[in-house]
């Protein structure tokens, strides 16, 4: 691993703030470019790494990284406002710095899935490291087969990146399933495209899958992992093609400050994406 | 080897301190035996069994400044300074010296190495006080971490009788003595000083580590961490005073409008914050899963991501200093009654 500006390790690079937009009450889209002296930083990732952002004055935390690192320069998150670091971070305006470090993790392991068929799930916030997956993917969509992607959600108004989804349901790049909790729709666009119920409940409408050459990735909060895996190991896809990205407290994103080990690993070093056979073979993990 | 005459030792620390270097040593502050800088013609208290703290705080304070931010034009411009220190860590023990040797330096000088305790380690001579007497809580011979260290150290001084004999154990140590005349034990000298050290070894407390990490896999989900963590009043002192735990948290604090600073200070897997996520979640939110975490990390973990020994130095101080009682030999004792009885 190499880190972007890396003689001090915990120091980060200093990025702008290009722009920003709401994607829901509480989750905000920042997109970032390197800054001042960073300005030729070149920062290279995969979908499913995350980095460790900066608000200076408020402190440090991890996120995953959304943007597809097929799209060069632009750097972007889909950050909830849930703790300090947060809330400041959405007081920021364009053209105001914040520092980031990394990228950590190892992301999703993309050389297992070039040529395979696609399931994927993500549930929620979940959605915002997948965006890079599916981005990256739909990118490259000739090293891909099939691409399947079902997006759970509370309600209509927690739906993020609803405009490109929108679209994305017309296109015949993507199977696309959007799905309520809830799906009380109040505009039209919305009309009969968004399924009610629970992501597990899409499994059934998806035909012709072939275990052999499907690779899954999940995404989503802790209580939904169980049930997605039933559902995939139904249609007999191997536990080693099931990824999952998992979530846990990271101070240091270098191995080094203990709060993300689970067992003998540090998450921020060989995770946040663990196979479902890391899963059933390490305790605590979900 | 060497033989430095107890009144000789103020002379060994004033010239440390004439080449400039900080000399830290253990003072009795008010009773507690702590490390704290020797200041100009201070000696340092030899009379002790082991300090409160182990000195890990020399090399990884228990709270530093590792980044300051500041806004230059519009953007914000993080810098940091790295302590190079210089120090003379003089009379640590054996047990000690173990924890920094094979714990703190695996952790955090392996690849990616943090750059604050890189600075400082380099920098750090290490002069060993060999323990002559244990406490009822001392097992370091069950680790093969003392009370006296074959390797590992600059500097090792024995007691016997009114002299210390010295045993240097690297180049810098031989520095740590230029220009002081000093005599070559006798065999007699050699033979006490083994007699001591052999003594010593046999006072202390046996808590037989071998093979416990074959054990404790199996128990998981044993009712053992429930028992023992009714005791626990997740106070963290048991992480906070072991030379093995390393744990840190990273956190902001404004300085002035134009100026912030990122501090690192010393975490706690006891604490039920530890694990808390974005929102609140906690994933070990039950306190006996904490508990259970220090134990496995301490007996297994460890072990399986870097190999070598039990994360354990055997220097007695979580269990000394437990509100509780808990102590650790007996969790080891519990651990190994549980063998073969697995629920998993």
């Amino acid at each position: 691993m190499k880190l972007a500006n890396d003689p001090h390790l915990y120091t980060p690079i200093t990025m702008r703030i290009i722009a920003k937009r709401d994607l829901c009450p509480d989750v905000r889209f920042f997109q970032m470019v390197p800054a001042g002296e960073f300005k030729q930083v070149k920062i290279d990732y995969k979908p499913g790494q995350f980095m460790m952002l900066s608000a200076f004055g408020a402190g440090e935390g991890p996120f995953s990284i959304s943007s597809p690192p097929s799209r060069k320069g632009i750097i972007e998150f889909g950050i909830r406002k849930a703790g300090k670091v947060t809330e400041k971070l959405f007081t920021l305006r364009d053209g105001d710095t914040v520092g980031l470090r990394g990228p950590f993790g190892n992301g999703f392991p993309i050389e297992k899935m070039l040529g395979k068929d696609l399931i994927i799930v993500a549930g929620g916030l979940g959605v915002v490291p997948l965006r890079s997956l599916i981005l990256y993917a739909l990118d490259n969509r000739e090293s891909f087969g099939r691409i399947i992607f079902i997006y759970g959600f509370k309600n209509v108004e927690e739906m993020l990146f609803n405009e490109v989804l929108l679209e994305m349901l017309d296109s015949d790049q993507i199977e696309l399933y959007l799905t309520a909790d809830k799906c009380e729709v109040k505009d039209d666009k919305y009309k009969g495209r968004i399924c009610e119920g629970q992501v597990t409940g899409i499994f059934k409408d998806l035909k012709n899958i072939d275990p052999g050459r499907t690779v899954a990735a999940v995404c989503g909060p802790p209580v939904m992992y169980k049930f997605v895996v039933d559902k995939l190991l139904e249609f007999n896809i191997g536990k080693n093609n099931i990824f999952l990205s998992l979530e846990r407290r990271m101070k240091c994103g270098v191995g080094k400050c203990g709060h993300c080990s689970i067992d003998y690993i540090y998450t921020c070093m060989e995770g946040p994406v663990f196979s479902y056979w890391d899963v059933i073979h390490m305790r605590d993990l979900i | 080897m060497k033989i430095i005459p107890e009144n000789k030792l103020a002379d060994l620390i004033n010239k440390w301190r004439s080449d400039a270097r900080h000399v830290i040593g253990p003072k009795n502050v008010h009773g507690d035996i702590v490390f704290e800088t020797l200041e100009k013609d201070e000696q340092p208290c030899l009379d002790f069994l082991n300090t409160a703290l182990p000195p890990k705080e020399f090399l990884f304070p228990m709270r530093e400044t590792i980044l300051n931010f500041v806004p230059k034009e519009d953007e914000w411009t993080p810098f940091t300074n790295l302590n190079e220190g210089n120090i003379v860590l003089f009379g640590i023990r054996a047990c000690d010296v173990t924890g920094i040797n094979l714990f703190l330096d695996q952790l955090f000088l392996s690849d990616p190495p943090d750059p604050y305790y890189g600075a400082r380690r380099k920098s750090a001579a290490i002069v060993v006080l060999a323990c002559e007497e244990p406490d009822e809580y001392c097992f370091c011979p069950s680790c093969n971490s003392g009370p006296a260290l074959a390797t590992g150290f600059d500097l090792q001084l024995i007691h016997i009788g009114d002299e210390y004999l010295v045993q240097i154990g690297s180049p810098a140590g031989e520095r740590l003595l230029n220009g002081l005349q000093l005599e070559t034990p006798s065999m007699d000298q050699v033979g006490l000083k083994n007699y001591v050290i052999d003594e010593c070894r046999k006072k202390c407390r046996k808590v037989e580590l071998e093979g416990v990490e074959e054990i404790i896999k199996d128990l998981w989900e044993d009712e053992i961490w429930k028992e023992v963590s009714n005791y626990c009043i997740r106070c963290g002192g048991c992480n906070f005073v072991c030379p093995t735990c390393y744990c840190f948290d990273m956190n902001d604090r404004v300085v002035s409008s134009g100026h912030s600073q990122r501090m690192r200070t010393w975490d706690s897997c006891l604490l039920r914050g530890f694990t808390r996520m974005a929102g609140g979640v906690i994933s070990r939110d039950d306190k006996f899963t904490r508990l259970r975490q220090r134990f496995y990390h301490k007996l297994l973990f460890w072990k399986e991501k870097w190999g070598g020994p039990h994360a354990c130095t055997g220097c007695g101080r979580c269990s000394r200093v437990c509100p509780g009682f808990i102590d650790f030999g007996e969790v080891v004792e519990k651990i190994k009654s549980r063998a073969g009885h697995a629920d998993t």
